[in-house]
């Protein structure tokens, strides 16, 4: 997700939706009243990261049960702990918001960029 | 014969022969669309602006196919939209569209009248020149003085309503032919309420707000204006005030030059700007149907 703000107003101008973005998108996507200069536009690209978790897979092996017409099948032998893929979530303390937005829990319109000392995106405040 | 070669993936059952578009996921034979980007945006409008345009960069370097809707909790409305009121404050007409260029795609809201603005003819006015309640006059009347009144019935004002502006915007029926600017004074009527009026109305109390003027006088058939906010939120901040109640003016002339004066019978109204501002939602999905270059 691409968020714009006003750096004077700190209000919410549009998004760009999606979690992931190829370099063009976050480099060159703008969206802006008309009446207002790109250069007073801030744009915001929520990090995102991969989530894992661990769950057990059976560790099976071939095994041949019947030596006359050597038929295979597959026997479990054990239990292996796998690393896999949970989906994504925002990378920011204020993630709960985020996914309000992304789902429309709540209106990013109702929403002020909150800004830190060097101008960067703290977080969303009404 | 030159041979067919590519891919093609169909939907689960069709032949791959198919020649029906429906059936067709993607083929490289085709230029089909791709989805680009999906993007959200609102436009805000200040109260007494009528227009508002956003600017959604696409970097694609061509016009792309896009849809736009305007979003309205679960509803979202295709552009371009044509709605009448029912917004806030009277708006009569409102119209929301969008166009695209190699650049952007620009989404556009267009009201008339312009959003929080309310406005209406007056339901009664006074002619002291005349002494009649057929038209409202003010100025000199070839040596005569001439002050008038008008009201305003069902006024959309809440008590001690904040307001951008009001404007008396008497029009210029007819106009005297002497020269110099109209002088001129003008009070509210300092009641709750004021009833109709039957007869005289110069008598009821005034404002301790009032706006004096000093004003070329514009040619027959247009406007000229008065500001009234400050006599309006003095008498909107009355303990008896309440929404649709009656609002009246008194305009006295303030040593006019001999003959300037102005005139109308039927034409005149009150404006007034809320304070405010009132938001729309935009969706726009973006395709792309060239290939990157």
């Amino acid at each position: 997700m691409i968020i714009f703000y006003n750096k004077k107003t700190r209000k919410i101008v549009g998004t760009v939706e999606g979690r992931v973005h190829d370099d063009d998108m976050i480099k060159n996507s703008m969206i802006k009243p008309s009446n207002v200069k790109k250069a007073d536009i801030g744009k915001y690209v929520v990090p995102f990261r991969t989530d894992y978790k661990i769950i057990e897979e059976p560790i099976i092996e071939k095994r041949i049960v019947d030596k006359k017409t050597l038929r295979v099948e597959d026997v479990v032998v054990g239990k292996k702990k796998v690393k896999v893929s949970a989906g994504m979530s925002p990378h920011v303390p204020f993630a709960d918001l985020i996914l309000d937005f992304e789902k429309g829990r709540k209106s990013i319109y109702g929403y002020k960029a909150k800004l830190g000392k060097k101008g960067e995106v703290i977080g969303f405040t009404k | 014969m030159a041979k067919d070669y590519g891919i093609k993936v169909m939907k689960a059952g069709e032949d791959i022969s198919s020649s029906d578009i429906r059936d067709i996921l993607f083929s490289s034979k085709y230029t089909m669309l791709k989805y680009h980007s999906d993007n959200t945006t609102s436009i805000e409008i200040t109260y007494g602006d009528g227009s508002g345009e956003i600017e959604i960069s696409h970097d694609l370097g061509y016009v792309p196919a896009y849809i736009a809707y305007m979003t309205e909790g679960l509803i979202s409305y295709p552009l371009p939209s044509y709605f009448p009121a029912p917004f806030p404050f009277g708006t009569q007409y409102q119209q929301f569209d969008s166009y695209a260029d190699d650049e952007n795609i620009t989404l556009r809201v267009k009201a008339e009248p312009a959003y929080g603005v309310w406005n209406r003819n007056f339901t009664d006015v006074y002619n002291d020149y005349y002494n009649n309640n057929w038209s409202v006059m003010a100025g000199n009347n070839d040596g005569t003085t001439a002050s008038g009144a008008i009201r305003f019935n069902a006024v959309d004002l809440v008590k001690d309503e904040s307001i951008t502006s009001a404007w008396l915007r008497i029009y210029v029926g007819y106009k005297g032919a002497g020269a110099g600017n109209l002088e001129i004074q003008t009070f509210g009527i300092d009641e709750d309420d004021t009833a109709a009026f039957s007869g005289s109305p110069m008598g009821r109390t005034s404002t301790t707000a009032v706006n004096n003027q000093s004003v070329i006088v514009p040619p027959t058939t247009e406007y000229m204006g008065i500001d009234v906010k400050s006599i309006v939120e003095e008498v909107t901040a009355r303990g008896g005030w309440s929404r649709w109640n009656a609002l009246g003016f008194k305009i006295y002339d303030n040593s006019s030059p001999n003959d300037v004066y102005i005139h109308d019978y039927y034409n005149s109204y009150l404006e007034i700007v809320h304070s405010g501002s009132t938001t729309f939602n935009f969706r726009v999905i973006i395709f792309k149907d060239r290939i990157d270059s």
